[in-house]
């Protein structure tokens, strides 16, 4: 076991109108959450022009959710966003030791009376996650007869991994599953919802993680897929691991620790967008982010 | 042969005591007389504008689309204490809903005991996870609640009452109900001086009231405006009938902007903060900025805004969840979690199509059964299986079958029936009823409600888009 990591990251959003906005509303989930392993140690956000009005609060999730709006015309944003978190290595752990999927995807089903899991809202399906005959199809040969629950999940990374190929802009936020599935082809976010749709069609729990990955990878490594930008991987519940969740990136086929920074979680990219707004005005725009992760 | 249960008529001879006073002046009144006064209440309708919207469906000429809804002379009849028994039963019934709804948002008691099955809140498409934690005021978040009651016949030939099921969205139809008690008091003023009928008229200034009781705390005179997709709403012309009768602003998305965390509507004086938004919009459509992003219809920021409790939504956001035909199984028995009171009003007997016993239950006898979309509304996409063909209950398996936790069953109820005048006389027309439940500080109704009526013979369907007429309703004061 290693020591904790520290990260910095820098993650920049310009637009560009091509005529002015009189009214902005933005809401961003760009602050690092915490947790046990993870701790915000600095925050900053700047927003250009200055925010008439900024709120935050937590969502339904235990996200921090951050609110500001414009009122002032204005003809280009940016939103800079530094973080610096300590992230502590994932305690090693044995995937045989987690409980046959079967019986976790049972125990997460409606009984009578039975006590309230929590985890069962992630089994459901959700906007960008729909239920899928064809998911399910792929899930299963990762998933025969007993298998612990965390033994096929990285199983059915590893497939992911193998069989898709990372196509920088192949897909956009809203092509449907059903696309990915038949072209073999996406970014983080296809991945992602992918491999949480093939949990979920299983009744297993999944969410989906925001985040950010190091940009420069220890010596002698390759650079991973999805630095420059934000990130998305999945989040699989196992009971029997250290938190209950095992967090997995398929894109990188990489079991989760101090090389990712955590933004939040959610049902699916929907719940935790990193940035989005509604204008009154722009014309046309144009759009550049830029994302830096590095060792501090 | 099937019970029977008609409203007015006790045998085929004799009628009922409290249409007794009707019968007898309906007996007086020459045919040619009621066809006239027919005619003059379609054309009062059309001259006054009163008229929804079917979606999808055209003219003739393939233009307009409005539509008269279809209104009968014969009024529909009810007891006082039959009336009396349903209000209290209404009130429990929604006070209860409104208790779910505060809790699906907060604690989550009722699913932690085991009562109401976690997915079937999680899983729905209405349940909105933004709702979390959020507070309104008094903790009402139905503050207009359209409850739908049928009788039914038993085998003895009596008839029970039964909700078939709970609006908790935007329940539209009550301007049906105030235009026509006003045509039947136009048209028959005699009738009303003949019977004692309990007024309908003040229901605007229920409404009102109830708006202005749930408004942010500390504002004193709120400022109320009435919240429309637009004119290309079915329900357009009730949105503009109660912007009216409140004397309220009528405004459409495009006129409501958010600024410093406050709602403001743009006004020919310069922008006028907003307390109350009573909207009609679904709830998708009312921030774009956190649920659908294409919608034109609300106002970016407005979620923000009511979290902070500086706006209140009437009905709140989120209330799809206690009015789902999945939940509604379990109504009676958060009656008993809430209230610890034994329901007042009876539940219709329901088979959950996503539990496998009740699936092979329903596809066996789906002949016999009405098998409704979950999440349907309108009469769309359901089967009345003793109506269907072959062909059709085939047709219904298979989109059972592909998806069946979006359907629930039910058996075909024996609906009472009212005389209806039809083009071949009278005859009886299956019908349902539709109260409209205020509540604010209290709850509060206007007796009766609309009466919707099957113009089709043998007919289950009452819903205006599938070609429904409307009655006036009578509760009769002892």
């Amino acid at each position: 076991m290693t020591a904790p990591v520290r990260l910095q990251v820098e993650h920049e959003t310009r637009y560009h109108y091509s005529a002015p906005v009189e009214l902005a509303h933005h809401v961003a989930f760009l602050r690092p959450l915490e947790d046990a392993r993870q701790q915000v140690e600095a925050f900053e956000l700047s927003v250009e022009p200055q925010p008439s009005h900024q709120a935050s609060g937590d969502d339904v999730f235990g996200n921090r959710r951050i609110f500001f709006s414009a009122t002032s015309a204005h003809q280009s944003l940016r939103v800079l966003a530094t973080s610096r978190v300590r992230v502590s290595p994932r305690p090693a752990f044995d995937p045989a030791a987690t409980p046959p999927w079967e019986a976790l995807a049972g125990r997460l089903r409606y009984h009578g009376g039975a006590p309230f899991e929590p985890a069962a809202e992630f089994c459901a399906p959700s906007p960008y996650v729909p239920r899928l005959a064809a998911l399910r199809d792929y899930a299963r040969p990762s998933f025969t007869a007993g298998t612990p629950v965390a033994v096929g999940a990285l199983e059915l990374m590893h497939r992911i991994h193998r069989e898709f190929r990372y196509e920088t802009a192949s897909t956009a936020i809203d092509t449907p599953l059903q696309q990915v599935l038949a072209e073999r082809r996406g970014v983080c976010q296809d991945f992602a919802h992918l491999m949480i749709g093939a949990l979920r069609s299983l009744g297993l729990s999944a969410r989906y993680v925001s985040g950010y990955l190091l940009t420069t990878p220890p010596e002698g490594q390759a650079p991973l897929q999805g630095a420059d930008a934000s990130h998305a991987w999945v989040s699989v519940h196992c009971p029997g691991i250290e938190g209950g969740w095992l967090d997995l990136d398929p894109t990188n086929d990489l079991v989760v620790s101090t090389g990712h920074v955590r933004l939040a979680y959610g049902r699916d990219y929907g719940d935790v967008t990193p940035l989005r707004g509604v204008i009154r005005g722009g014309g046309r725009h144009t759009l550049e982010v830029r994302v830096r992760t590095t060792r501090a | 042969m099937r019970p029977s249960f008609d409203e007015m008529q006790a045998t085929t001879t004799t009628v009922r005591d409290h249409y007794r006073t009707y019968d007898r002046w309906l007996s007086q009144q020459p045919r040619d007389v009621m066809r006239a006064r027919r005619e003059e209440a379609e054309m009062i309708f059309r001259r006054v504008g009163i008229t929804f919207a079917v979606y999808g469906a055209k003219d003739e000429d393939g233009s307009g689309t409005e539509r008269l809804i279809p209104f009968d002379l014969i009024p529909r009849v009810i007891p006082s204490a039959e009336w009396r028994e349903m209000e209290q039963g209404l009130r429990q019934r929604v006070t209860a809903l409104n208790r779910f709804i505060h809790d699906v948002y907060h604690g989550q008691e009722i699913i932690k005991a085991g009562i109401v099955p976690a997915d079937q809140v999680f899983r729905n498409a209405q349940y909105r996870p933004e709702m979390q934690g959020v507070d309104v005021p008094g903790g009402v978040y139905s503050h207009i609640s359209g409850i739908d009651i049928v009788r039914a016949a038993n085998p003895d030939g009596s008839g029970s009452y039964y909700v078939l099921e709970d609006n908790l969205r935007v329940p539209s139809g009550v301007s049906y109900m105030l235009e026509n008690r006003k045509m039947m008091m136009r048209l028959f003023p005699d009738l009303f001086s003949a019977h004692r009928i309990a007024p309908v008229a003040h229901y605007p200034d229920l409404l009102l009231d109830t708006l202005r009781a749930v408004a942010p705390a500390g504002v004193n005179e709120p400022t109320v405006v009435v919240l429309t997709p637009g004119m290309y709403n079915s329900a357009y012309f009730e949105h503009a009938f109660l912007a009216q009768q409140m004397g309220v602003e009528l405004v459409e998305g495009q006129d409501l902007f958010v600024k410093d965390n406050f709602v403001y509507m743009r006004t020919t004086q310069g922008p006028k903060r907003v307390d109350v938004i009573y909207r009609r919009v679904d709830d998708d459509f009312l921030d774009p900025l956190v649920f659908r992003p294409d919608s034109t219809l609300g106002c970016a920021g407005l979620l923000s805004v009511y979290r902070a409790g500086n706006v209140t939504l009437s009905n709140a956001i989120g209330t799809g969840v206690a009015d789902d035909k999945s939940i509604y199984p379990y109504v009676p028995k958060m009656i008993e979690f809430y209230l610890g009171e034994k329901p007042i009003l009876n539940n219709v007997p329901t088979w959950l199509c996503r539990e496998d016993e009740d699936l092979k239950y329903v596809l066996d006898h789906l002949g016999e059964l009405v098998v409704k979309e979950v999440h349907g509304a309108g009469g769309y996409g359901m089967l009345v299986g003793p109506a269907s063909t072959q062909a059709e209950i085939e047709e219904f398996r298979g989109a059972l079958l592909a998806n069946p936790s979006n359907y629930i069953a039910q058996p075909t109820l024996a609906l009472s029936t009212c005389p209806t005048f039809v083009e071949s006389g009278i005859a009886p027309r299956h019908i349902d009823l539709r109260p409209f439940v205020l509540s604010g500080k209290t709850v509060q109704m206007v007796p009766g409600g609309l009466t919707r009526v099957a113009l089709k013979e043998g007919s289950l369907v009452v819903n205006s888009s599938q070609g429904g007429g409307t009655k006036d309703t009578w509760v009769l004061e002892a």
